[in-house]
This record gives structure tokens, sequence and C-alpha cells, in this order.
């Protein structure tokens, strides 16, 4: 019992895993609908868009020096505008419009980065700024000929696949991008050089430097990397809702961040996990989901998340008091 | 004894079975939840979810969020309702979803704003573009005794359904000879902006009789305009808004009578429409319908297959407490 409890305490992964199981049973006694597979398959593809931007977090935060992306969201707002207007309202073939709205994503990461780790601005006021400049880009290009922002609705049928497409009730975004894409990161942050030196610049800048760690470099491609993350979900949010729209994003910046830490990654860099993160991911996605199947109002649930964030913090504070062997 | 327990078992299973086949459960997603118009809504499914034996379910996303309203109709689904009604926040958004629900047997419905045409069973729409139109023109006159000057502030000048609007109270505009359209101004959506504008139509045309304000932002600013030039007895102002926003201008005087329909009964005629659906019935053709618990005679167009709640509802200081959206 005490070790199993000293587990719960220095593993955020094995924590959340555990509260996963606690609230599935609850939720499976109230809800005669929860653990049916139908629904269990069917939540998945909530947790993908979301989940992306939580990975981008992950990684940046991780990064240290305050490390945080607050236009996470507005990435995603501006990369789907990309694609619906390029594909929608100029024609332009979908795959190449795409590949853009990529590229967009990327980009606007890029100009984060190189603000943050060259010219050694906070990550907090510039982020924070890009914020409404990329939510005002995604205004702007969202811009009709009848001078109104408007969404963009006409794609190619063959766009929808990627986000309205299943196989057996598994939504192909699911297991064709977003688990693919956990293990990547899972193995670039655990078996890789880039891994090590992102964790060695998230403990220590002044260290890793002295170590020939290119601190500078790490900093930026985490950004650049979170960019593209976000640009990814921008591209499966449009296709899933047939619809690229200037809001798509909003709400969702401090929500990813929330996840992030809920995950274990702490905030002042240098420690996570994508796993810890994942965990988070379907913890959440669940709680939404379970709550929503109960016909619990909306109302309640934007205060979930808050709750459950601090009540972590508490109980593994307790815990780790008590048992923790470690520290 | 054992046959007895059996009996008992059957008994309980038909029970149960027929316990939730007798109720029909409908559901209205809005836009958000928190505002007092859908709140009204929501009032009015509940009276008609009391009166026809029917569950009805109300929910919807805190913010006016696709994605969110789109989440929440697919947990529907899962749970299993019998009709979902929608007031989409993205028309061509809610097309796969309403595809999806519609596949699982699903009735489909569009109520207070129009979405995914191609799928959905019936729009119940408050009041058609038309209608809307005539009655504004028709409290112009009545407000200025049929003969002088009115003026408009409009919303956004490409603003579809206010165009459309203006479009038909200029048709009814041509069967009154004495009164006459001095001007069409447009103010977005910003009650500020309409008092600004509504204050420099007034100084350009001092002899006006009456100002409509197209929008729920520009009605209220015209009334402003009209306090704030003096103008409170000589000038009406009057549009298409919400009752919250026009209650202190009737005080103040600027304003006897303004256009809206009534959510209320809208959210009524929601859960009314899904029922007579799912009962098997088809909705009668192009005449007035008898829905009793409601104030007016829908009628059914089936071209477009909408259902229309009637013609709007005006509001005067006799009625207005009626109303809390």
């Amino acid at each position: 019992m005490k070790k199993f409890l000293n587990l719960m305490a220095t593993n955020r992964s094995f924590f959340l895993f555990i509260f996963l199981i606690a609230m599935f049973l609850v939720f499976s006694f109230v809800i005669p609908e929860f653990s049916t597979i139908y629904n269990i398959l069917n939540m998945t593809k909530y947790g993908v868009e979301i989940g992306l931007l939580a990975f981008a977090e992950t990684l940046i935060i991780i990064s240290g020096g305050g490390g945080i992306d607050l236009s996470i969201g507005s990435i995603l707002s501006l990369s789907a505008m990309v694609i619906g207007v390029l594909a929608g309202r100029l024609g332009m073939n979908i795959v190449l419009a795409s590949i853009l709205g990529l590229i967009a994503g990327g980009l606007c990461g890029a100009v984060n980065g190189f603000f943050v780790s060259f010219l050694r601005m906070p990550p907090l006021i510039v982020t924070l700024s890009t914020m409404y400049v990329y939510d005002s880009l995604a205004l702007l290009i969202a811009v009709d000929k009848w001078g109104n922002p408007m969404p963009v609705s006409n794609f190619p049928y063959g766009y929808f696949f990627i986000g309205q497409q299943t196989y057996f009730n598994i939504p192909f975004q699911v297991i064709a991008i977003f688990i693919p894409l956990a293990l990547i990161l899972h193995f670039l942050l655990s078996k890789t050089t880039f891994g090590r030196y992102l964790f060695a610049t998230g403990n220590s800048e002044v260290v890793a430097r002295f170590s020939n760690v290119p601190v500078k470099k790490i900093k930026f491609s985490v950004y650049v990397i979170g960019g593209f993350l976000a640009g990814l979900a921008a591209l499966i949010m449009t296709s899933r809702i047939a619809s690229a729209r200037p809001d798509l994003g909003a709400g969702l910046n401090l929500q990813a961040i929330t996840i992030a830490v809920l995950g274990g990654t702490n905030i002042m860099g240098g420690e996570g996990s994508i796993l810890g993160t994942l965990m988070a991911i379907v913890v959440i996605t669940a709680l939404y989901n379970g709550l929503q199947l109960a016909g619990i109002s909306s109302i309640w649930q934007v205060g979930t998340l808050g709750i459950i964030l601090i009540g972590s913090a508490i109980a593994n504070i307790i815990l780790s008091r008590k048992y923790s062997s470690v520290e | 004894m054992r046959k007895l327990w059996i009996f008992l078992l059957i008994s309980v299973m038909i029970l149960l079975t027929v316990s939730s086949l007798a109720t029909y459960k409908i559901a209205f997603i809005p836009k958000l939840v928190g505002i007092p118009y859908f709140n009204a809504m929501e009032a009015g499914g509940k009276r008609a979810a009391k009166d026809l034996g029917v569950e009805f379910i109300y929910t919807g996303p805190t913010t006016d969020s696709v994605a969110k309203q789109i989440e929440i109709i697919d947990n529907l689904i899962t749970k299993g309702v019998d009709a979902i009604a929608v007031a989409p926040n993205d028309p061509a958004a809610i097309t796969p979803i309403m595809k999806k629900a519609k596949g699982k047997g699903i009735l489909t419905m569009t109520s207070d704003t129009d979405g995914a045409q191609n799928v959905r069973e019936v729009f119940v729409n408050q009041a058609r573009p038309r209608d809307i139109g005539y009655a504004v023109m028709d409290v112009v006159a009545e407000l200025m005794d049929y003969k002088g000057k009115f003026a408009i502030v409009s919303g956004g000048p490409t603003a579809w359904n206010l165009n459309t609007w203006i479009m038909y109270l200029q048709q009814r505009l041509a069967e009154y000879p004495d009164i006459e359209l001095v001007t069409i101004r447009y103010a977005g959506e910003d009650v500020q902006k309409a008092v600004d504008v509504g204050l420099s139509v007034i100084q350009a045309f001092p002899d006006i009789k009456v100002i409509v304000g197209m929008n729920s932002t520009s009605a209220p600013g015209v009334a402003e305009a009209v306090e704030l030039a003096g103008k409170v007895g000589q000038i009406w102002a009057t549009g298409i808004t919400v009752p919250s926003m026009m209650k202190e201008h009737m005080k103040k005087g600027s304003v006897k009578k303004f256009v809206l329909w009534d959510p209320e009964n809208l959210g009524y005629l929601t859960v009314w429409a899904a029922k007579y659906l799912l009962d098997g019935n088809e909705f009668p053709a192009n005449k007035p319908i008898d829905v009793p618990g409601i104030s007016t005679k829908p009628i059914y167009y089936p071209g477009t297959k909408e259902l229309v709640l009637g013609p709007p509802l005006v509001f005067t200081p006799e009625n207005i407490d009626k109303y809390n959206f």
C-alpha cells in the first residue's frame, strides 16, 4: 500500500491513471451509455485537437525560462483560415492549401520562437502580443468581398476524410495522426539528443550553455514545432466540422496550458512528459463526455477543469509530504 | 413459485420498455446558454414538454462555439434522443453531425436559425422576412398617423437579413401614399454608433416623425438619440429589438411600439413540432395550424420545409412587462 501511494505521489501519469479508473467506474455506474465501446471510441476525436495543442505546450513549457505559448489557439484559428481562404475562396488545390496552412502555423511559431530565443524577450509578453496579432490576422483574411469576416465552408468533399472518416467507429485522425504523433513526440523527448538538450535547457540554461547545448536553437525549435502542431490541429478541426472559422481556437490557449500542467509538466521548465500530458488529455476528454452525457449543464463544465487541476495539485502535495521517499 | 418470478420479471421488463418508449426525448441546442433570449425559448420548451408529456432536454455551449455545439449534439446522439433541434452557430458546420443524427434515425430540426438545409426535416422559423418588413412599416404608419416623413438606421450595409426586411418594408410603404422615407443610414452592431447616427439623422431631417432602428442595437440607439436631441413627443423611435433593451426608453417616452417575435412561443412550437412529427404526422401545408398553448397560428411551407410561428409581435407599454428577455 505504501509503495502504491508512493508511486501516486511521485509519478503523475500513474496518479492520473488511477484517477481515470475511478472516474470511469463512477460514470459507468451512473450513465449507462458511458462505457459502451461506441461512446469510448467516438469521444476520442474530441481529444485530438486540444491534445495536439497540449503536446505543443508541453514541449514549450519544458524548455524553461518561463516558456509558455498563449497564442497557440490563435495560431490554430489563423492556420484554419489560411486553409479555408486558399482552398474555399481562391480555389487552390486542397492538398497544397493544407500544406500552406501547416507552414503558416510553423511560421507563427517561428515568430514567437525568434522573439523568445534570439531577442531574449519574456515568452509571456511575446505570446500575449502575438495572440492578439494572430487572432486579428485570422479575422482579417476571413473578410469577404462584402467586408464582413465570414467562415469558409465550401471545401471539396475529399477533404472531409481527415476529420470525419471512421474505421469500426475509430476516428481516422486518432489512429492515423494523433497516436503516431504521440509516439514520435514521446520518442523525441525520451530517446534523442534533442530531448536531452531540451530538458537540460529547461533545468538550467546557464549549465546547459556551458555543456555546449545549443540553447537558442532548442528554444526556437520548440516554438516552431508547437506552431506546426497547432496548424495540424487546425487542419483536423476544419475537416471535422467542414468549416474554417476565425474563432475556432477561441478559449483553447489556456485550456492547452492547463492540460499540460495537469499532466505533470512543471511550469518552471525542465520537467514533463508526453505520457503525462496524454493521460491528462484522456482524463479531460472522458470527463467532459461523462458530464455531457449525464446532462449536467455546460455552465458547470467550464469550472471543472480548474477544480481538477487544483484538486490534483493539492492531492499531490498531501501525498508527497506523507509518502514520497524522494526529496 | 418459479412461474411467478418469471412473470414478474417479464412484466418489469415490459414496463421498462414501455416507459422508455412512451416518452419522446426532444433536445434543443441553443447557440449558447445563459442569455435571456434563449432562456425564454427554454421556458417555452419546458412548458410544451409538460403539456405534451415528453422529455425536454435543453443543453448548449456557454459561448457561441461551433465546435462545442457539435460535440454536444454528438453526445445527444450517443444518449439516444428522439429529436434534435438546433439553433446553429454555423449553418454549414452543423451539416455533418446532423447527417450522422439522421443516419441514426433521429428527427433533425433547426429552430430560430436555419442550417443544414439538405438534412434537416423542418426549420421552425420565428417569422418570415416579409411579415417582419410589413409589421415594421405598419407600426411606423400608425405612430405618425399615416402621414409624414421617417428615417431608417440599419446595421451593416451588407447584412442580408436586414436588407431583406428593408426591401419588404419599402414594398409595404407603397401602400401609404402620404408617407415618405427620407434616408437609410448604417450604424453596425453598436448601440453607441447608432446614437451618433441617429443624432445626425435628426439634425439633417428635423421634420421626421419616426426613426426606425432595424436591428437589436440600432433600435435602442435611435431611441436614445431622440432623448438626447430633446425630441421626445415629436419623434417616435421604433424598430426590431428585444424588450429588455427598450423598456427604459418606453418609460422615458421616446418609444411607444416596436417589433420582434415571442421566443417563448418559438420554444414551445419547436417541441410541439418535434412531437407532432415523431407521432408520424405531416404538417398540413400552407394554412394556419392550431397549436394549443401558443398565441399564434403557425403555417407550414412545404417548399422550404419551414414552419413559421406567425406574424411578428408588436410590443407596447401594455404588454412589455410580460416579457423578460
